[in-house]
């Protein structure tokens, strides 16, 4: 009969709800419709979860061992978790950190010094390497771009008569100067390495910084080879 | 035994000295006499890594009088002051008074350089020590370096003079493209009378860098051939 009903309701006037009277403002605002849904569902979400626990509480075997059982106990038929000491105060983690830090720091000085020390000496011209640098000829008056030069040049090299050289030796110290790139390649890395985690550090550091009034958002995720960006509120400083 | 270097040097025009804890190589020659080599880094210096990077020309011969603008704490000035020789001349211009005197230090063990502490933008300033020169070298790493070459080559450089600049890309404009820096930085030359005849940019020593080598005024063509 349901259908029926809806017709009959059809030329019905909509009531729409109303405010709270005015002699009646004392008791606050007057609920309406949807508040009251709201309401409801809130309490019959409640109602439904003690019954559930109800259920377990009654259904549950004393007898049965959990692991859990060991960190926590019962008391006056309240679960508690068993308190576990702070190895730490936050200020000796601070303090751990920051010489993290240092740590990190010295040894990337140390190899950002041996880098440099290895590149005086190594000057990539007997490598080759990836990175090309690009040599543009500009044309002089509407002539035709001139690349003779480097082409001489080469041909010279190709033609010049090289002195007596020990080929023995010339062996070795190219065994050596080989091994020696190997290693700077190895330092470069390392160096990347370090800047990186001397970075997480320090934003790890800055984030824990009780100074922080407002929350910095992260601009972007940190990853293997990059740190993550924070962005901080600017705060006005007196 | 011979050493495992693989480096750039320059014969050293003082032996037994160096200017910024560079190392040093000492060579017996043919005739039995030493000769001393500095290594010049060009992990530090534009111009050795434009060497290394295969440049044509740097117009630097021995005996050459040279017209170095940006010198710093002259760390590449003593190499330049090597490339000339006993005969040739460096003019150092370096505005910071703490790199500059550095730059004095360097020129006191070294007779063909000479230091000037001046803003490289006024070369009136400092046109009575300056005579004309055969090549300009700038690394002075400003947004008006083309400005600055181009006023003291109107002051000081010969007709048929040469010019080599270094041009930083984030220097003059850091945000647009490194290429396009150096073609407007090209053409701002060229508007000077300044022709360039070469670019090279300087990857693997320095990232965004480029060395430019031209002429100055060079003597018009003959028609008839």
């Amino acid at each position: 009969m349901s259908v029926w009903k809806k017709t009959s309701k059809l030329n019905q006037k909509t009531h729409r709800e109303r405010h709270q009277p005015e002699d009646r403002k004392h008791l606050g605002l007057l609920e309406k419709h949807k508040d009251y849904v709201k309401r409801a569902t809130d309490y019959n979400e409640k109602k439904e979860t003690l019954r559930l626990l109800q259920k377990r509480a009654l259904n549950k075997n004393p007898d049965e061992f959990y692991y859990h059982m060991i960190n926590s106990k019962i008391d006056k038929g309240r679960h508690h978790e068993r308190e576990t000491e702070q190895e730490d105060t936050p200020e000796q983690i601070q303090l751990m950190r920051t010489q993290d830090l240092k740590y990190i720091n010295l040894k990337r000085t140390q190899e950002s010094k041996k880098i440099e020390r290895l590149q005086a000496q190594l000057h990539l011209s007997s490598v080759n390497h990836q990175v090309k640098n690009k040599h543009i000829y500009f044309p002089k008056n509407h002539e035709k771009v001139d690349q003779k030069n480097g082409a001489q040049d080469l041909e010279f090299l190709a033609n010049v008569e090289l002195p007596d050289v020990d080929v023995e030796a010339l062996k070795e110290v190219s065994k050596k100067r080989k091994h020696m790139y190997i290693e700077l390649g190895k330092r470069v890395k390392r160096e990347k390495e370090l800047s990186v985690i001397q970075q997480k550090i320090q934003i790890k550091k800055h984030l824990e910084n009780k100074k922080n009034t407002l929350k910095p958002t992260r601009v972007k995720k940190g990853y293997k080879d990059s740190a993550p960006v924070y962005k901080w509120k600017y705060e006005r400083k007196r | 035994m011979g050493k495992p270097e693989d480096a750039l040097v320059t014969l050293n025009l003082v032996p037994g000295s160096e200017v910024y804890g560079e190392k040093r190589i000492s060579v017996e020659n043919d005739g039995g006499e030493k000769v001393e080599y500095r290594v010049w880094n060009p992990f530090r210096s534009k111009l050795a890594a434009a060497i290394l990077g295969g440049v044509d020309q740097i117009h630097m011969p021995p005996g050459s009088k040279v017209l170095y603008l940006g010198a710093a704490s002259g760390t590449t000035v003593s190499h330049v002051s090597d490339v000339v020789g006993p005969e040739g001349l460096v003019y150092a211009v370096e505005f910071s008074h703490r790199s500059g005197r550095d730059l004095i230090n360097v020129a006191k063990k070294r007779t063909n350089i000479i230091p000037i502490i001046e803003d490289a933008r006024h070369p009136h300033k400092y046109r009575m020590l300056v005579g004309i020169v055969d090549t300009i070298f700038a690394d002075v790493a400003q947004p008006d370096q083309a400005r600055i070459v181009a006023i003291n080559a109107h002051h000081f450089l010969k007709n048929g003079g040469h010019f080599v600049i270094s041009i930083k890309a984030s220097c003059i404009d850091s945000t647009a493209q490194p290429e396009a820096v150096f073609a407007s930085e090209v053409k701002k030359l060229q508007a000077d009378k300044l022709k360039p005849q070469e670019q090279i940019t300087l990857e693997p020593y320095e990232r965004d860098h480029a060395v430019v080598v031209g002429v100055y005024r060079p003597p018009p063509k003959q028609q008839a051939q």
